[in-house]
């Protein structure tokens, strides 16, 4: 584990903070080089490496990057809720609620894990249609989950249902008494993203929130949690390989690579001056989700990366069009490059969004 | 004229019309067509049986003129002659003939005479029987299926531990012996061998003396003599509802909705209990209604090497003697169970799973 160089690296983006004029907002989640790791037959993976990430109070960060990038696991284990087999092999999530209480989420006794998850920070599945249990009304879930933290109200608890119902759009009175089966995909999104609000959390993940959705589901969905993050008081962190909902939702985007996250910027910094080649790879690999010019789509060459067997220093410098020697032999700290703006690139002042070098280099690999 | 006849015409059409929707909203009625087909299904099995019981080598006339040459040195003559007095069966009848005739009686619900046991109805026979059958296989069942699914959602909880291994391979095993070779092993072994439990003495049903009654005596006296069928039954079919448990709660653990309650807080064993268990459960319940169906067949071969006076020693005799009507009488109640209990599963099942339900 070379994370040595990580390590340090996390005072000195906390001394630029200083610069910045947002500095007075509290943090609510920060997450300090986090390793998660799965047990496989050829012995443990690195699917989360050393994930440092600061999230203030009220802020959306949309946590992007391909399949396999770590960013699922990374929410999931906020939660805690890594499958049998993983587990936090380093690191810190301090969390502080909105009585200025805070404790690491990673060495929190069970107990109060329990009460912890969903009263304070609840999370939407990526197969949130199939998160309901068949055989259990809406109502009931709601109901059971106000009750699981204490909450024995009935009717303040069903008022607030119908209320969250009304809120992400749905006819509540039709749905409250519903069972999973009788509401389609999305409306059952919907209900999960409700369910998530019902404990006032302060904290709340969604995990692909909008896939498996047709497009105009997709649309809605993104308009609710947009009203919802208007109406209600709560930080997101939302987990997405989508880069244009990350541009309609977010105030901050941190891009995930080979389980680290190689760089954390506000959203228009991330689209309009991205400083990581490899964010500059997925922007140019998608069409322009601002009212830009249509310029062709290239693809980032190569493929990920294998967790079991990482390349030497950068793990992207293999597919990097600007890789040089010292990107093979050191992995980049993240660190500050002006404006809180953090990447972890040695490179970072060249990186352009110019698509010429890419594909330069993919030429260059036919050759080769 | 014309408008006539086109008037006619439509309102043949419209009577047309009227019929068929009639007898749509007939066919379209789920709990009609269910019980059209259950109707349909006994009486098949019904007719079956009458002719296969028939095609048995040799009459119940034949079976008691052997016996009564072999046991008491009779001539065929003497034999034949005592055999014609006793049984009212007239075998040389046409069999269509004595088909027509136990199809009359039985619409009627009059399943006829016994052939070789004179002067007792098949009615009687079976009543006598049955209360002893359903008491002990009964018992067995409930015991396998709540102790069965109850180890198997341990197994499926602790998958790939020492407890699972050794639960599976015990399953395994006695799954797959008969249930009347392990009756036997049971006797042979701790019975006589090693003397653990006087089998001779909880032979039958109940002991001599003891009557039928409401009593703590009772009860105590006609469990003492089931407990060697229940064990026979419950260990040779606990195997399979244990592996049955083990898939579907290993299916149900793996559910995102799990996964989701857990997010939520809701405690552990509310997980375990209403999302876990509740939805691996789903569908045993199908085949332990079946399985009830099948109470009186599984009988077949354990009670007779108990001695034990149930309807599947009957049956058991029945066969050897080759008593047409009380097999038929037999045959049809197993057939109206298994069928009745699979309905009864249907419509049990969609109360219990409300996706079913709406379907309806």
């Amino acid at each position: 584990m070379s994370d040595a160089t990580k390590d340090q690296v996390i005072p000195d983006a906390r001394i630029d903070d200083q610069e910045e004029p947002d500095h007075t907002t509290p943090t609510i989640l920060s997450i300090e080089d986090m390793w998660v790791e799965y047990k496989t037959p050829h012995g443990w993976l690195q699917a989360v490496r050393g994930a440092t990430l600061d999230i203030k109070r009220g802020e959306a960060v949309a946590l992007i990057g391909e399949s396999g990038s770590g960013k699922s696991t990374l929410g999931f284990a906020i939660l805690r809720m890594l499958a049998r087999g993983a587990r936090i092999a380093k690191g810190k999530a301090i969390f502080t609620n909105s009585r200025g209480e805070s404790y690491d989420l990673v060495t929190l006794p069970d107990k109060n894990f329990r009460e912890f998850r969903w009263s304070e920070c609840s999370m939407t599945f990526q197969a949130a249609q199939n998160s309901l249990n068949p055989v259990m009304r809406v109502k009931d879930t709601f109901w059971e989950t106000a009750k699981a933290h204490g909450k024995r109200n009935h009717k303040e608890i069903d008022e607030r249902t119908l209320d969250l119902l009304r809120k992400v759009q749905l006819d509540p009175r039709r749905v409250f008494d519903a069972y999973p089966h009788e509401l389609s995909g999305g409306m059952r999104q919907r209900v999960s993203i409700a369910l998530s609000l019902l404990l006032e959390p302060d904290l709340v993940i969604l995990d692909e929130p909008t896939t498996a959705l047709d497009i105009l589901t997709q649309r809605a969905i993104i308009d609710v949690v947009k009203n919802l993050r208007e109406q209600l008081d709560f930080t997101l962190i939302f987990i997405s390989h989508d880069l244009s909902l990350a541009a309609e939702l977010a105030d901050r985007v941190a891009t995930m690579y080979g389980g680290e996250i190689v760089e954390y910027a506000a959203v228009r910094d991330t689209f309009y001056r991205p400083r990581h080649p490899y964010t500059v790879g997925l922007l140019n690999a998608v069409p322009p989700i601002v009212g830009e010019e249509f310029t062709p789509l290239t693809a980032i060459p190569g493929s990920t990366p294998n967790l079991l067997d990482m390349p030497s220093g950068c793990p992207f410098h293999p597919r990097c069009p600007y890789h040089t020697d010292i990107c093979i032999r050191e992995d980049p700290p993240l660190m500050d490059v002006g404006g809180n703006h953090l990447t972890a690139c040695h490179h970072h002042d060249k990186v352009t969004r110019d698509p010429e070098i890419w594909e330069r280099m993919t030429a260059e690999e036919a050759v080769g | 004229m014309a408008t006539l006849v086109t008037d006619v015409a439509a309102i043949e059409e419209e009577e047309d019309v009227v019929r068929q929707s009639r007898l749509k909203g007939f066919l379209g009625n789920y709990f009609l067509r269910r019980l059209f087909r259950a109707f349909l299904t006994i009486f098949f099995v019904s007719t079956l049986t009458f002719f296969l019981v028939r095609l048995l080598p040799g009459s119940p006339v034949d079976v008691y003129i052997n016996q009564q040459i072999q046991q008491y040195g009779y001539t065929y003559e003497e034999a034949s002659n005592q055999a014609r007095s006793l049984f009212s069966i007239d075998v040389e009848q046409p069999l269509l003939l004595q088909y027509l005739d136990y199809l009359k009686n039985l619409v009627r619900g009059d399943m006829g005479m016994s052939i070789t046991a004179p002067g007792t109805s098949v009615a009687s026979i079976i009543e006598s029987r049955i209360g002893w059958t359903i008491f002990s296989v009964g018992t067995a069942l409930i015991i396998s299926f709540v102790l069965g699914s109850f180890i198997g959602m341990l197994m499926a909880y602790w998958r790939g531990g020492k407890f699972d291994g050794f639960m599976s391979t015990f399953g395994a095993i006695t799954g797959s012996i008969p249930d009347y070779q392990l009756a036997l092993l049971f006797i042979v072994i701790f019975g006589v061998r090693m003397g653990l439990f006087p089998y001779t003495q909880m032979r039958g049903a109940l002991s001599s003396g003891q009557q039928v009654e409401f009593s703590f005596a009772f009860v105590q006296d006609a469990l003492y003599h089931a407990i060697m069928p229940i064990l026979v039954y419950v260990f040779v079919s606990i195997g399979g509802w244990m592996l049955l448990m083990k898939s579907t709660t290993i299916q149900a653990l793996e559910e995102d909705f799990v996964t989701a309650a857990r997010a939520r807080g809701i405690p552990e064993w509310r997980i375990l209990v209403f999302y876990v268990g509740r939805n691996a459960i789903l569908p045993l319940f199908t085949t332990l209604t079946v399985s009830i169906g099948f109470v009186v067949g599984g009988s077949l071969l354990v009670e007779p090497i108990f001695q034990y006076q149930g309807i599947g020693a009957r049956l058991f005799e029945s066969i050897q003697q080759r008593d047409y009507s009380t097999l038929q009488g037999i045959f049809l109640m197993i057939t109206v169970s298994v069928v009745a209990a699979n309905l009864i599963a249907d419509l049990l099942y969609s109360r219990l799973d409300p996706r079913i339900r709406s379907k309806g």
